[in-house]
């Protein structure tokens, strides 16, 4: 079954600068998959996740989450829907600072008035999964940022949401760091079945996904599938890259 | 470029981040100035109720001075610190430490000095409001508006000299040392509040003690004092300590944090009053010590109109000396005439003594016929044809100015139900009746009143001769009864009443001043319409301080919402990706404004309460209480509408920016 569907998607940026943002894609996710989003810079990545993540809308065409539609929603029922489907993980995290590691984890489950007990359960289920049951008490800004990015991503999938949008979630992280939150995200996807769609610059973590989308000037360019091998996939993103993308300072962020 | 054209440039092109500062000095100007205006006008000082209000308003003066300068200390703070990136760019490209604080010195005076020029502009619109305003208040004629140049040489030269302390003492705001903690400026993370168990536990120690003190004793200077030292500190740690640790003995429960909204705002909120905690606690303090002030007046506005209903009569002319001749009264029967009333005229004797004890404490009385006192009875609305034994006396008491000492009083001098005279001691009289009313309050006296048979009046008086001829006298007291007058109404300025005590006040105040007379005389509605002016002028300063303050202290706090709303419109654009609803965000924002709005006004109402309760109850047997109460509802109108349109603006900016 398909969590996501979106078909025929345009987007216009209307204004003194016409800007095609996106045009004519098709994307289907089905349910567990692991699907990233590559691009160079301006290519439309964003705007195809803004899309997903009900936050901007649609020229034309059609975005199908679990087979709503979230653009015939008003404003609460898409954050309802947000916050209950979706679970979202930012490049600079977005963290509360005046909220501990645990307060910010429960967040979205005390804005639906749950039971304590319950939330008190799934925060030590996810905090066991992501290996931070130690920090729960501290505050966001005495840990590091491997722990902060683990902590949003216990934050997106502790409502058990149909689908994990990831947005360059190792921008901010130095390596060591950044293969922790991979091996995180993989490890969600393989164990519960979470399915996830990441956009990144970055090949290496893209080399944890199942498929890769390729998009070019709001175009759907490529699409490539990993195999068992990750290092031969990590081979295949960077060719794909090179052909597609051309310039050379693509891969000049590549860190190995 | 040279230097000041550079700090010139910096704030003219800096205008919208200048604005806030630059508005609330100019403000402050305005008040002050408008308040100078007033009390230097040339009208003023010639009139009658000139000098003293010319007096309250340069203490109200004084408060806003005060009040200016640490509002501008405060803005100022507040201001550097969003512009703590700005300072360490300057540092990198290699500005010296002397430098930045000379550009920092320059600015503050420029501004100030706009500030100055705007705000005395401002003012002099602001001054023709008020002169038209505080004439009508206070019951002067119109004051014609002139060309103010005292006012603005004092104005101006007290703010230039406010403005270059406050440019000398932010200099110490800024750790110029420190480049990377400046250029990260306001990315730092916000430290957990934390507060002191020692400083809770001395706060908590503080407002108890100040309560106690209160409930325990009152009316001593001493104990006001400690009790006003005690509170005020104790309010301050209430802010700085005791509120963050109220709100992490909060969160400390899950249960109650973690529900719906909750666990946003209550987590906010212990930031929002720890940075604020300064000015809240200034609010507070000013918000108490104003709202004590019209408190005391209203109270006092009802004593004056009890006084007025309870004196039956229109005039009283008291002789302390058997008069010689009663020309004074041809006066009084004249403007009376003139008004054209109907009067009666009652005169009554009465005689000094004292009542003794075995203890040989001498307490003074006033003895009255019972003649007297049975003619005067029924205008009095008491009982007639009371009848007395040889040796019987009713003693009448006032209803009690001083509630406390009363009792002590009455205890004191009446043995066994007996008193003894002093010019009598030989034989006691037996209390047979004790009257307690305020029927007497027309009397210039306090003393209780005794009645006694006519035998003792005479050998009271003939032993009073014995002792000196000046006692002897009777003191006698004319009173007029004018039934036209007593329509239970108030009197007007313009009503016949009211003119006709006016002048008769007036010409007993020109004899007073020529020579040594030997009578007083007062008219109800003089007495009246004097209290009711000298209260107006209280309540119009103390409600016009009060105003300024509501006024500032809510533009203060939307200036520090305003200079955080960035790092908010992150915050709750970054919630609402992940599924905050506009609805819930406004909810988290209206009760954390809320908070910061009507805590203030809620512990000053309680501080008020608390102060003035016990301290007026001593004083005057009427309802504090609904008064303070009356005050507050008025300041929480007030307040409410500042914070409606704060928080309606506040909203509307986040929610802009809303997904």
């Amino acid at each position: 079954m398909n969590v996501l569907e979106v078909k025929a998607l345009n987007k216009v940026y209307a204004g003194k600068v016409h800007t095609q943002a996106l045009t004519d894609i098709h994307l289907s996710i089905e349910s567990g998959e692991f699907v990233g989003i590559m691009g160079p810079s301006g290519s439309g990545k964003t705007t195809l996740l803004n899309m997903v993540s009900t936050i901007d809308q649609p020229s034309s065409g059609e975005v199908l989450i679990n087979g709503s539609n979230p653009y015939l929603m008003n404003k609460k029922e898409l954050a309802l829907f947000r916050r209950k489907q979706l679970g979202f993980v930012f490049q600079d995290f977005n963290l509360l600072e005046t909220l501990t590691v645990a307060e910010n984890i429960v967040l979205p489950l005390t804005l639906d008035n749950r039971k304590l007990s319950e939330m008190e359960t799934l925060l030590e289920s996810v905090a066991g999964q992501l290996g931070i049951t130690d920090i729960l008490n501290k505050r966001t800004y005495e840990i590091s940022g491997g722990q902060r990015q683990r902590t949003a991503i216990a934050r997106a999938i502790i409502t058990s949401p149909a689908m994990i949008l990831a947005d360059e979630p190792t921008g901010a992280l130095d390596s060591n760091s950044s293969r922790i939150v991979m091996e995180s995200l993989e490890e969600i996807n393989r164990q519960a079945g979470a399915t996830l769609m990441l956009v990144t610059h970055d090949p290496l973590a893209a080399s944890y996904c199942n498929r890769i989308v390729f998009i070019k000037d709001g175009k759907l360019a490529a699409e490539i599938h990993r195999g068992d091998n990750r290092q031969a996939f990590f081979q295949k993103i960077i060719d794909t890259l090179s052909f597609w993308g051309g310039n050379s300072h693509e891969l000049s962020s590549i860190r190995v | 470029m040279n230097f000041p054209q550079f700090a010139f440039n910096n704030v003219r092109r800096n205008a919208r981040a200048y604005i806030a500062y630059f508005l609330s000095s100019s403000f402050m100007v305005m008040i002050f100035f408008a308040y100078s205006v007033f009390i230097y006008h040339p009208g003023v000082a010639n009139s009658e109720m000139g000098p003293s209000s010319a007096t309250s308003m340069q203490i109200a003066a004084f408060i806003v001075y005060i009040f200016a300068f640490f509002f501008v200390l405060y803005s100022i703070s507040s201001f550097l610190k969003s512009r703590n990136l700005e300072f360490g760019l300057l540092t990198i490209l290699g500005a010296r430490p002397g430098q930045i604080n000379k550009l920092i010195f320059m600015e503050n005076m420029l501004i100030g000095f706009f500030a100055i020029v705007t705000g005395l502009a401002g003012g002099m619109l602001l001054s023709k409001l008020f002169l038209l305003l505080s004439t009508r208040v206070i019951g002067i004629d119109d004051l014609p508006f002139y060309w103010p140049v005292k006012a603005i040489l004092i104005t101006s030269i007290s703010f230039i000299s406010l403005f270059l302390v406050i440019s000398i003492f932010t200099l110490l705001f800024i750790r110029k040392n420190r480049v990377l903690e400046l250029l990260q400026g306001n990315a730092k993370p916000k430290k957990q509040p934390k507060a002191s168990i020692l400083l809770t536990l001395l706060g908590t120690a503080l407002l108890a003690t100040g309560f106690f003190t209160l409930q325990i004793e009152i009316g001593s200077p001493t104990v006001l004092l400690v009790a006003a030292i005690t509170g005020i500190a104790g309010t301050y740690f209430f802010y700085s300590q005791l509120s963050v640790f109220i709100v992490r003995l909060l969160q400390r429960s899950r249960k109650s944090t973690w529900r719906g909204t909750r666990l946003l705002w209550i987590s906010e909120m212990s930031y929002k009053l720890r940075d604020n905690s300064r000015i809240l606690f200034m609010i507070t303090v000013v918000t108490a010590l104003a709202s004590m002030g019209a408190g005391v007046v209203l109270s006092l506005n009802q004593a004056g109109r009890d006084v007025y209903h309870e004196n039956p009569f229109s005039v009283n002319m008291t002789y302390y000396q058997t008069p010689d001749s009663k020309t004074e009264l041809n006066r009084i029967h004249q403007e009376l005439e003139q008004a054209g009333v109907e009067y009666t005229e009652i005169r009554i004797d009465t005689l000094y003594s004292s009542a003794v004890t075995g203890d040989g404490k001498e307490h003074t009385l006033r003895l009255m016929g019972l003649q007297q006192f049975n003619k005067l009875a029924s205008s009095l609305g008491l009982k007639e044809d009371n009848k007395l034994g040889r040796n019987e006396a009713i003693l009448i008491d006032s209803e009690a100015i001083f509630i406390d000492s009363k009792e002590q009083v009455a205890a004191d001098y009446v043995v066994n139900g007996m008193v003894t005279l002093k010019e009598q001691s030989a034989a006691a009289l037996t209390v047979k009746e004790s009257l307690e009313t305020d029927a007497f309050a027309f009397f210039q006296s306090s003393a209780p009143i005794l009645v006694v048979p006519e035998p003792w009046m005479d050998t009271v008086q003939t032993a009073l001769a014995a002792e000196s001829e000046a006692n002897a006298s009777p003191m006698i007291e004319y009173a007029y009864k004018v039934p036209a007058w007593d329509t239970g109404a108030l009197p007007k300025a313009d009503s016949p009443e009211a003119i006709a005590g006016a002048n008769l006040g007036k010409w007993n105040a020109e004899m007073s001043k020529k020579s040594e007379t030997p009578f007083f005389l007062t008219t109800r509605a003089n007495t009246y319409m004097l209290l009711k002016q000298s209260t107006a002028m209280i309540s119009f300063v103390s409600i016009f301080v009060a105003l300024i303050f509501s006024v500032s202290s809510a533009s203060f706090l939307y200036f520090k919402l305003h200079s955080e709303l960035t790092a908010d419109i992150r915050m709750y654009r970054a919630l609402s990706k992940i599924g905050l609803s506009t609805r819930e965000m406004s909810a988290t924002a209206t009760k954390q404004i809320a908070v910061l709005f009507y805590i203030p006004v809620f512990v000053s109402a309680l501080q008020s309460y608390v102060v003035v309760r016990p301290v007026m109850s001593s004083l005057v047997n009427t309802g504090v209480g609904s008064s303070v109460l009356v005050t507050f509802a008025a300041y929480l109108v007030l307040q409410s509408v500042f914070f409606l349109i704060v928080k309606s603006r506040y909203i509307w900016s986040l929610k802009k920016m809303m997904v």
